[in-house]
């Protein structure tokens, strides 16, 4: 870890980062993947910008809220992908400490642009990306690019788009806008390096989350606790008796930003829910897909995600 | 205290001292170390911007290390001729390239940022066995196992045989991690030796390495005749090596590099130096568990009995001497007629591989026992039914007897406490739609022994002092040979003092192969038995008498008090050898058991909870149950781990280990821990004055992944040949027509 200051007011500007729990960033910072000049701690905001309200459509979140405290909320709970994402993130200790908005800006878990003596375009931007052709298992099948093909890992954003969540964000001018969850995040095209629509300085006050709808969050991980998804979905049912009239779907540790599946929505769309459009929707969701040979079984992990998740949202919706 | 460590009190207070907690009169500088980012080429080092911060003090690479003589083969995962920073070559990913010596933690991750590390890069590695056809190599022995063998025509028998089966089981490596990254220091003293702090497992053996390698001596790494006579007495070493606890070890903390790394900075830094360990170094400047094929066929007859086993492991070698021995157990397992081991190495460029939990054995039996599953399938008969069919009253191998021998018992109790026989079907639908499967399997280990030189002495005040250096790692072992030293000499274990941290003290045989406390054990029975004939004379009573509760007892009943012996003696104090014939004797010695499992698979995601494991374990006399089952247990969640999770995987261009990291490297949490028992059968007593110790955890890992392997075909009808048997292996074995539609349409 290089050299810092920390300070509690003011707003970034470039070489300088917002810390909010700090699990991503200090994490990152002690590998010396991410070296910023300067943080602003968050930690002053912290009585403003977290706590859980309610409306007849909507729940609102602070951003600072931590996961622990978002995951407890009677509210919350009612939201079962998002009650299954938050409690099937990292560890609890981890949970403790994390706050909402950190989490949907946290890092990729590409173990090139964790280790600095390895090169990698998005810690060093031009300096090339040998996860494609290396070890690639846990790499992206969706969304990637010629520059760079790291996952996005987390759970909660993947529930969020599915859902349709908005957030706001505080611009370092004091204005305010609101964009979709779905928007937040950039597929790394030629600039790995840039991940997201955020600008240097923009803060993200709250997260607002839609009601309503049969729901679930199907994550596939290798140990039972503490691990990133494998492959994960979650999908937004609105059924009519038997019939689903309206679908979002979305997947998590198979693409580059949290996935929107909507030729899988249209498959769903206006049919019963059974095994087989569950599968049939499942492939849909990775038709796309570009896997290579060590990562070809995420796409059929993606497919069996997908269908285990509308068959239990069905389930849910009962 | 019965059951509790020893040392345990201190270790939940935070009191108990590491290497990295130390605190000395001089403070050491901080050591990092700068390793190559690939697995071969030559390498250049421009140190001058790390030179030019105000906090270092020395930049150390191949231009300016102190030259290093070789270490012979004693440990085999030592580096051999392959000895750090005495050249350009990078032989591969994760070799030490250069050392930045600092006044602190701080100044020295600056330093080590600030150097400029160039490879220059020139063939492609091979890191897998895959990619190294060409350097597969035939080998007469494996490592400390054989490499060649063969017991009448196998072949042919299994040509003849009604039923065969062959399985194809791959393994991939992966690394002990234990908690510890560790922390080594060293300082020259100024009669030109060195004292050094390390967690090791074996202090002679590793004060040996070093003093080969920096032309000290290579003594203390033999003991008995052989030493004596080259180094005149014990304990003129000019390498002095501490060892504090270990935070784990799991065959890791033998022969590492940082053992000699240390002491190169120290010298060159010219004060003392402590050599600080990352997570992500312990990867390559310590030793895994290599990746392993095996192609094994067996024979057998129309009611499963074996007829001939013939295994072919190719195995991958690192930059060390090491080889998985593969080759060792499988043939002692069932009873045979026939065999052949026909073993090939491929040397790879990476890391030296080494000892973890169950060296060889574990792989190899995971092969056996799925063909052993493969047979019952094809005759009908229960797996426990075909194991009972093929059990071996002798050591298959060579005919011995064996010492004890009760797995016929760990059979019966494990399947007895599991349900076995009541079991339901495999594949049948539990309540919350999940599929469930059972599966078995034996566990075997080699009793080893290795050569210890204990020296004990009774005091006057009524103490009991032990010099044996022996290692404690977490394991018990300080406990255990704490409670055999009280019984054997009849005063309370308060009063039992091991001395133990320096090489200073008695050779003690290494801590690996759970081969530790019966080792030690006999060498301080050894000195014991001395004392007690003194003792005996000066009390006249019979050489035969024991300690007892404070009294020498005659076997007529005749007595006298300890202390009052002592009090016309003076302290007395004897040495006792064993274990100079590695345990080989008349009779055959292992370890045995029997695993049983039961597994929930949801059939869309092909999920796995292992929901029960039950083992019965014939390990010996069972000295401190509750140690000794925290050690089975431990010992079967880790097998849990390497079948469900632990891989280590490869970058095959560049060549260096990508999930080098402990949240990357998976190894079971509690959230998979199922419910777990262990059973003791057979003697856990002993018979009345005899040792009669066995190898406790290094059994239990044997058995479970082929348990977890065989409850995952029972479930689904899918076969894994691949260790971990993860997500990727599990769709390997199981189509979504086979499984997933037939059982989720319920
Ligand atoms: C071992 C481990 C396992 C994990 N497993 C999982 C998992 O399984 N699933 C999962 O989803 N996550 C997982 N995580 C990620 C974890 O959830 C995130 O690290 C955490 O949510 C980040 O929140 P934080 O408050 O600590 O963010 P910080 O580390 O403080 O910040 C993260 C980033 O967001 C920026 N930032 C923070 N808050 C704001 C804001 N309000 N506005 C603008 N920018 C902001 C920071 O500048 C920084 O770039 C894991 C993490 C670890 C270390
Ligand atoms: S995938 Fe992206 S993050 Fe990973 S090495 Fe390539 S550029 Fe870097």
């Amino acid at each position: 870890m290089s050299a810092f200051d920390i300070t509690e007011g003011g707003t970034p500007v470039d070489g300088a980062a917002w810390i909010a729990g700090g699990t991503t960033m200090v994490d990152l910072m002690k590998l010396g993947a991410t070296a910023p000049s300067r943080l602003f701690d968050l930690g002053a905001q912290r009585d403003a910008l977290s706590g859980i309200s309610e409306t007849s459509d909507t729940i609102t979140l602070g951003a600072l809220t931590t996961m622990a405290d978002a995951a407890k909320h009677p509210a919350i709970r009612g939201l079962t992908a998002v009650h299954t994402a938050l409690v099937q993130a990292a560890s609890p200790q981890i949970r403790e400490m994390a706050t909402l908005g950190g989490n949907l800006l946290q890092r990729t878990r590409c173990s090139y642009f964790r280790d600095t003596r390895q090169p990698c375009n998005k810690r060093v931007p031009g300096s090339g990306c040998p996860a494609i052709g290396g070890e690639d298992g846990h790499h992206a099948v969706l969304g990637g690019s010629a520059q760079c093909i790291a996952t996005y890992p987390g759970d909660f954003a993947v529930v969020c788009v599915a859902l349709g969540a908005e957030i706001t964000i505080r611009a370092s001018d004091g204005s305010e806008r609101k964009i979709p969850v779905q928007d937040l995040h950039r597929r790394p095209g030629a600039t790995p390096h840039t991940e997201t629509a955020l600008q240097t300085g923009d803060l993200i006050t709250a997260i607002h989350l839609p009601k309503g709808g049969a729901q679930s969050y199907i994550k596939i991980r290798d140990r039972a606790s503490y691990a990133f998804a494998t492959a994960s979905a979650a999908v937004v049912l609105h059924m009519d008796g038997a019939m689903v009239t309206s679908a979002r779907i979305a997947l998590g540790g198979l693409a580059t930003v949290p996935w929107r599946a909507a030729t899988a929505e249209h498959v769903l769309k206006g049919s019963m829910i059974d095994q087989k459009t569950a599968f049939a929707a499942g492939e849909a969701a990775l038709q796309d897909a570009h896997p290579t040979l060590t990562n070809a079984h995420r796409v059929e992990l993606g497919i069996r995600a997908v269908a285990k998740a509308i068959l239990s949202a069905r389930g849910n919706s009962v | 205290m019965q059951g509790h460590r020893i040392e345990g009190a201190d270790k939940v207070r935070g009191l108990a001292k590491y290497t990295d907690d130390l605190r000395f009169a001089t403070p050491p500088l901080i050591a990092l170390t700068a390793t190559s980012p690939v697995a071969r080429g030559r390498v250049q080092i421009d140190t001058s911007a790390a030179l030019a911060l105000p906090g270092t003090r020395c930049v150390i690479d191949h231009t300016n290390a102190p030259r290093l003589k070789r270490a012979i083969l004693i440990s085999m995962c030592e580096p051999g001729t392959r000895m750090p920073l005495q050249s350009d070559q990078v032989e591969y990913a994760g070799q030490p390239v250069a050392i930045v010596v600092a006044d602190s933690l701080h100044a020295a991750r600056d330093a080590l940022a600030a150097l400029i590390v160039t490879i220059e890069n020139h063939d492609a590695p091979a890191v897998v066995l895959s990619d190294a056809e060409n350097r597969l190599k035939s080998v007469r022995r494996a490592g400390i196992g054989p490499g060649a063998m063969k017991k009448g025509d196998a072949d042919a028998a299994l040509a003849d045989a009604s039923v065969s089966a062959e399985v194809n089981a791959h393994a991939a490596p992966h690394h002990q991690n234990p908690m510890e990254p560790g922390a080594v220091v060293a300082r020259w003293d100024p009669d030109g030796g060195v004292t050094v702090h390390a967690a090791v497992q074996w202090h002679h053996l590793d004060a040996s390495m070093i003093g080969q390698a920096f032309g000290l001596s290579w003594a203390d790494g033999m003991t008995g005749l052989l030493g004596r006579a080259v180094l005149g007495t014990s304990g003129k070493s000019k390498v002095r090596l501490h060892n504090q606890l270990s935070g784990g070890a799991f065959g890791r903390n033998i022969s590492y590099l940082a053992l000699l790394l240390a002491p190169i900075a120290a010298k060159v830094a010219g004060g003392p130096v402590k050599l600080v360990q990352s997570r992500r170094d312990t990867f390559s400047l310590m030793s895994h568990r290599s990746e392993v094929k095996q192609r094994l066929r067996v024979g057998a007859d129309t009611d499963g009995k074996l007829k001939a086993i013939v295994l072919e492991p190719d195995i991958a070698r690192g930059n060390a001497a090491f080889v998985e021995p593969i080759g060792e157990m499988p043939m002692q397992l069932y009873a045979h007629d026939t065999h052949r081991l026909t073993t090939r190495v491929a040397k790879l460029d990476l890391p030296g591989a080494g000892w973890m939990r169950g060296p060889g054995v574990a792989h190899a039996i995971f092969a056996l026992e799925q063909a052993m599953d493969d047979l019952a399938r094809q005759v009908g008969k229960d797996p426990l039914d075909i194991r009972l069919a093929n059990y071996s009253e002798k050591n298959p191998a060579n005919g011995k007897s064996w010492e004890a021998k009760a797995l016929l018992e760990a059979y019966e109790v494990g399947a007895a406490k599991f349900g076995w026989r009541d079991r339901p079907k495999g594949g049948s639908v539990r309540p919350d739609g999940r599929v469930s499967g059972f599966g078995m399997a034996s566990a075997i280990d080699l009793g080893r022994q290795f050569p210890a030189h204990a020296t004990v002495t009774m005091t006057k005040d009524g103490r009991v002092v032990v010099s044996l250096a022996v290692s404690e790692m977490g394991q018990g072992l300080l406990t255990g040979l704490t409670g055999v030293v009280a019984e054997m000499t009849g005063v309370s274990p308060d009063r039992v003092e091991f001395k133990r941290e320096a090489t200073k003290e008695g050779y003690a045989a290494g801590s690996i192969g759970s081969t530790g406390t019966y080792s030690n054990a006999a060498a301080v029975k050894t000195a014991v038995e001395k004392i007690i004939k003194k003792l005996a004379k000066a009390g006249g009573l019979p050489k035969s008498s024991k300690l007892q509760d404070g009294m020498l007892v005659a076997p007529n009943g005749e007595s006298a008090a300890i202390s009052d012996l002592l009090s016309r003696t003076g302290d007395l104090t004897a040495k006792g050898r064993a274990g100079l014939t590695f345990g080989a004797s008349k009779q055959a010695k292992a370890s045995f058991g029997a695993v049983f499992c039961e597994m929930a698979v949801d059939p869309i995601t092909l999920d796995v909870e292992v929901i029960r494991l039950v083992g019965a374990y014939d390990c010996g006399r069972v000295l401190q149950p509750k140690i000794a089952r925290a050690q089975l247990i431990g010992a079967m969640i880790m097998g849990m781990g390497q079948a469900l999770m632990e891989e280590t995987r490869l970058d095959r261009k560049r060549g260096h280990w990508t999930n080098a990291e402990i949240g990357e490297a998976l190894v079971p949490t509690q959230a998979d821990c199922p419910h777990v028992e262990a059973h003791f059968v057979g003697d856990t007593q002993g018979k009345p004055g005899a040792l009669d110790f066995k190898g406790i955890a290094e059994t239990a890992i044997v058995g479970v992944s082929p348990a977890i392997a065989s409850a995952f075909a029972d479930a689904t009808g899918g076969v894994v040949h691949h260790l971990p048997l993860n997500h990727a292996a599990r769709l390997a074995a199981v189509s979504r027509a086979q499984f997933s539609f037939k059982e989720a349409a319920e």
